[in-house]
């Protein structure tokens, strides 16, 4: 686990010494960044004032849930996602796996950790101050113990849906190139940032369990505002465990049929 | 025996562009390897020959662990390539030509120290192997470059030395030499051939280059259609396979060409002002006597086979 971290940290160093020279694009990320979430904070206020909560949930804690799936998304950014995309356009396409593979560490992790992007650190850093401001204005008497259970169900979370980003993308060994399903993942983003009680059973049933990508922050964010259930609790260690067994499983069968690419 | 693969094949699905619609797949199989048995020792540099398509890469590849293998079995360093056991990956490292596996924006030491980390290399190991590098492939300016503006030559320096810092004892090089000038190809040649003695690794070698397998390689093994059709010393196939050695004579003035005319063996010609005779090993002797009474011994020179029109003729003929 160790060398992993090293190989990250070194990665991350390697992605400022390339990034430091384009200001403007993290510049530019960042404003568009503010300008989604004032747009947000608009749509919310527009719900808001037609209702005064949605499924139990306030202004505030939806203001949170929407920051910290924000966050959850931005520490992806931050480390795997520009190497889960390379998959699905150039890794398999042009047979560039074909190093990975012959490195002594497991090529799913050193792939997708391959390209980190440090710019979006800022973004978390915008997004943990919004879920501070949501903390504090929602009114909710918050214990230690909250906060505990949110930290390490975030943890879970992070590592839950790196999961269901890799799922995503290892069709692309049978299919070659696979953008579409990206973009997929991408729009599934948006249950991440409402509360499960708004949704109808069968789209509970589809992302809360079959794809949990809403569990990743509906139950953390429960934790933080209402007493930890340990049933939720068991529930997001025993599907993170389940879909860590399911990745891997699919990773091998996908690598059997990995041709790489003439030369 | 370090290597031992026993009837390798590989057979890829592929859709058949010409018959294939939007709403209908026809697949059509390829096979690139077919039933390929070869034992590599310890040690050797083997050049692996074929032309284009032949299968050489994929059988690499295989050898390597990047892709699996449709049937077969293969032991390298006494482990199932395609398991990916970490032993076996931190004893092995691959070089392809036409691909980079270093990182494209980065100084080329930033890459070697993530390598580092990745292969676990010691810190003083990692230092020495840097040192070694840097002298024998002359890379001192390219460490701090990088790789994006290096030109094609630099960058495969780059590549072999990343290649050997955690002193893999199996080397599988790839057309390394592709596209590079002659300076360069003789460097890199150079490098091998020296690191080679140094370190006593077994080196498989695939090139287009002649000029890289003769200066390299004792052993070569030719496939074609992916299969061996042949697998023993360079200087065995050249003397199986290229038995005539070629007369040449300096030709200066018209009695000269008279003279070549009058000579009693029959296989000659004259190209521009130079008498070329083709004559097999067994009447040589007698040829060169009957040369050297007419001639100059100032003006004639014998030249080998050349070994580039051997493995022509045999992809042409075919000879199993």
């Amino acid at each position: 686990m160790r060398k992993y971290w090293r190989i990250i940290w070194i990665s991350l160093k390697n992605s400022y010494t390339r990034d430091k020279m384009i200001p403007g694009y993290v510049i530019s990320g960042l404003l568009f960044q503010i300008f989604e979430i004032l747009v947000t904070i608009v749509f919310f206020n527009v719900i808001f004032n037609s209702t005064e909560s949605l499924a139990g949930w306030n202004f505030y804690q939806i203001l949170f849930l929407y920051a910290f799936s924000k966050i959850i998304i931005g520490v992806h950014s931050l480390f795997t996602k520009k190497g889960i995309q390379s998959i699905t356009s150039e890794q398999i396409r042009y047979g560039q796996l074909d190093f990975y593979l012959t490195k002594p560490v497991n090529p799913m992790i050193l792939v997708t950790i391959s390209q980190p992007r440090f710019y979006y650190a800022f973004n978390i850093l915008l997004y943990i101050g919004v879920t501070i401001f949501s903390i504090i204005k929602s009114g909710i008497a918050i214990g230690a113990m909250n906060v505990f259970w949110l930290l390490f169900l975030f943890v879970i979370s992070i590592v839950l849906y790196y999961f269901l980003q890799v799922i995503t993308v290892i069709p692309t060994f049978w299919f070659i190139k696979l953008w579409s399903l990206q973009d997929l993942m991408g729009k599934l983003n948006g249950f991440m940032r409402y509360p499960m009680n708004i949704f109808p059973s069968f789209l509970k049933i589809a992302f809360f369990i079959a794809f949990p990508v809403m569990a990743t922050s509906y139950i953390p964010a429960v934790s933080l505002f209402y007493a930890p259930r340990a049933s939720s609790i068991m529930f997001m260690i025993g599907i993170t465990v389940v879909f860590y067994f399911i990745t891997n499983w699919l990773w091998k069968l996908g690598l059997k049929n990995y041709a790489s690419a003439s030369s | 025996m370090i290597i031992t693969s026993n009837k390798i094949c590989k057979t890829f699905n592929r859709s058949d562009t010409e018959e294939s619609s939007l709403f209908k797949r026809v697949k059509e199989k390829k096979e690139a390897v077919k039933e390929l048995s070869l034992e590599i020792e310890e040690g050797e540099f083997v050049g692996f020959l074929g032309p284009n398509g032949a299968g050489k890469t994929t059988f690499l590849k295989i050898l390597s662990g990047i892709i699996y293998p449709t049937s077969g079995e293969a032991k390298v360093l006494g482990f199932t390539p395609w398991e990916r056991d970490y032993d076996f990956l931190k004893s092995i490292a691959i070089v392809m030509g036409q691909k980079n596996q270093l990182w494209w924006d980065l100084p080329t030491m930033d890459s070697f120290v993530l390598l580092k980390e990745i292969y676990d290399i010691p810190e003083k190991k990692f230092k020495n192997n840097v040192d070694l590098m840097v002298e024998t492939i002359g890379m001192k300016d390219l460490l701090y470059k990088r790789l994006r503006n290096m030109s094609l030559g630099e960058r495969m320096k780059c590549e072999l030395a990343a290649s050997f810092l955690h002193d893999p004892k199996i080397l599988f090089l790839d057309e390394p030499t592709i596209g590079l000038d002659v300076v360069s190809s003789r460097s890199i040649r150079n490098f091998l051939k020296k690191i080679n003695k140094e370190k006593k690794n077994t080196i498989i070698l695939t090139s287009h280059y002649m000029g890289d397998i003769e200066e390299l390689c004792k052993r070569v093994i030719i496939i074609d259609k992916g299969m061996k059709v042949y697998d023993g010393l360079l200087k065995e196939l050249k003397e199986k396979y290229a038995p005539d050695k070629e007369i040449r004579i300096e030709l200066a003035d018209l009695s000269e060409k008279q003279k070549f005319a009058k000579l009693k063996i029959k296989t000659k010609k004259i190209a521009e002002s130079t008498g070329i005779i083709s004559v097999d090993n067994k009447n040589i002797g007698e040829a060169t006597k009957e040369v050297f009474e007419t001639f100059d011994p100032q003006l004639v020179t014998i030249a080998e086979a050349d070994t580039e029109k051997v493995i022509a003729h045999i992809f042409e003929n075919k000879i199993t």
